[in-house]
């Protein structure tokens, strides 16, 4: 049984296309998802190359297991999961060489946003220093407004252990942005 | 402001970089589909195959040209976004110096 989450409502009709063998329609689910799975990707491994190839990854493993996919709103839940774990035996393989970009941090290819870039530059370096399972929690919560039920089983974690982990990372957040003196909570 | 908020927007989705659906598609294509075709097929769509793996490489070279070139254009736009962090930064500061130093001389003024 996986999370209930939010299905989007050409994506069924893109599934059932795929699993029969349309590629064109494999294709406008990549598109779908790309911007969440590489996000996901980049906001956990902070390294552009290494974030597209882990998601190319993920999408060849969701071609080869279309045929378990239920439905659009699975096919979510699956991409996080899968992409999750595969996030996490990344950064061990690769810890010694993501280490050097939790430091600076990321070339976003993104246009300049109109927020302040300071804040958002410094809470993505911070996001960055988290251990890697509250780093997911953190990055699942936020980047997917996910309900922490639902991380908790995309994390196949304990309820109160991502409860725990979410409370700790804000904590450390809200410290060191006060250490810092560039975020006053209203 | 609250920090929930802005983590929203710090950790938004991104999208990856041009061409990436192509990249996923040009990957499924080598990624070994031979192994679930019958023997007696093999050969008959070997030549396929040759066709598709060179249309592979053609599209992974091309990509990969590209990919670079996107490389070099977020480069540019992050040691940008840099400089004008930094000059942020540093007309703070100034604006922080003069202020401290305009009341000090308003200080000295009334202490005469």
């Amino acid at each position: 049984m996986h999370a209930p989450l939010a299905a989007v409502p050409d994506s069924e009709d893109a599934l059932v296309r795929a699993q029969a063998g349309d590629e064109g329609a494999f294709a406008d689910l990549v598109v779908q998802h790309q911007a969440m799975v590489f996000g996901l990707a980049m906001n956990f491994l902070h390294h552009y190359a290494e974030a597209e190839d882990l998601a190319q990854d993920v999408f060849v493993a969701l071609h080869q297991n279309l045929a378990r996919v239920e439905s659009a709103a699975h096919v979510k839940y699956w991409l996080c999961r899968v992409t999750s774990r595969r996030c996490i035996d990344r950064v061990r393989r690769l810890s010694w060489r993501l280490e050097r970009f939790t430091g600076e941090l990321p070339d976003r290819a993104e246009p300049a946003r109109r927020d302040d870039p300071l804040l958002a530059s410094t809470l993505r370096q911070l996001v960055a220093q988290l251990t890697p399972p509250a780093r997911l929690v953190v990055t699942l919560r936020f980047q997917e407004d996910l309900q922490l039920s639902e991380i908790a089983e995309i994390l196949e974690m304990p309820l109160n252990t991502v409860k725990s982990h979410l409370h700790r990372s804000l904590e450390t957040l809200r410290s060191k942005l006060a250490d810092r003196g560039t975020f006053h909570e209203a | 402001m609250r920090l929930e908020e802005e983590l929203r927007r710090a950790l938004s989705r991104e999208r990856p970089p041009d061409g990436f659906a192509g990249r996923v598609a040009a990957r499924i294509a080598s990624a070994g589909q031979s192994a679930a075709m019958p023997a007696s097929r093999r050969r008959t769509a070997s030549v396929g195959w040759g066709m598709a793996m060179a249309a592979t490489i053609a599209i992974g070279t091309v990509s990969s040209v590209y990919y670079n070139h996107r490389r070099h254009v977020a480069d540019a736009e992050r040691v940008r976004n840099d400089a004008v962090t930094g000059l942020r930064i540093a007309s703070a500061k100034l604006n922080d110096v003069h202020e401290r130093l305009l009341r000090l001389s308003t200080q000295n003024e009334r202490m005469r």
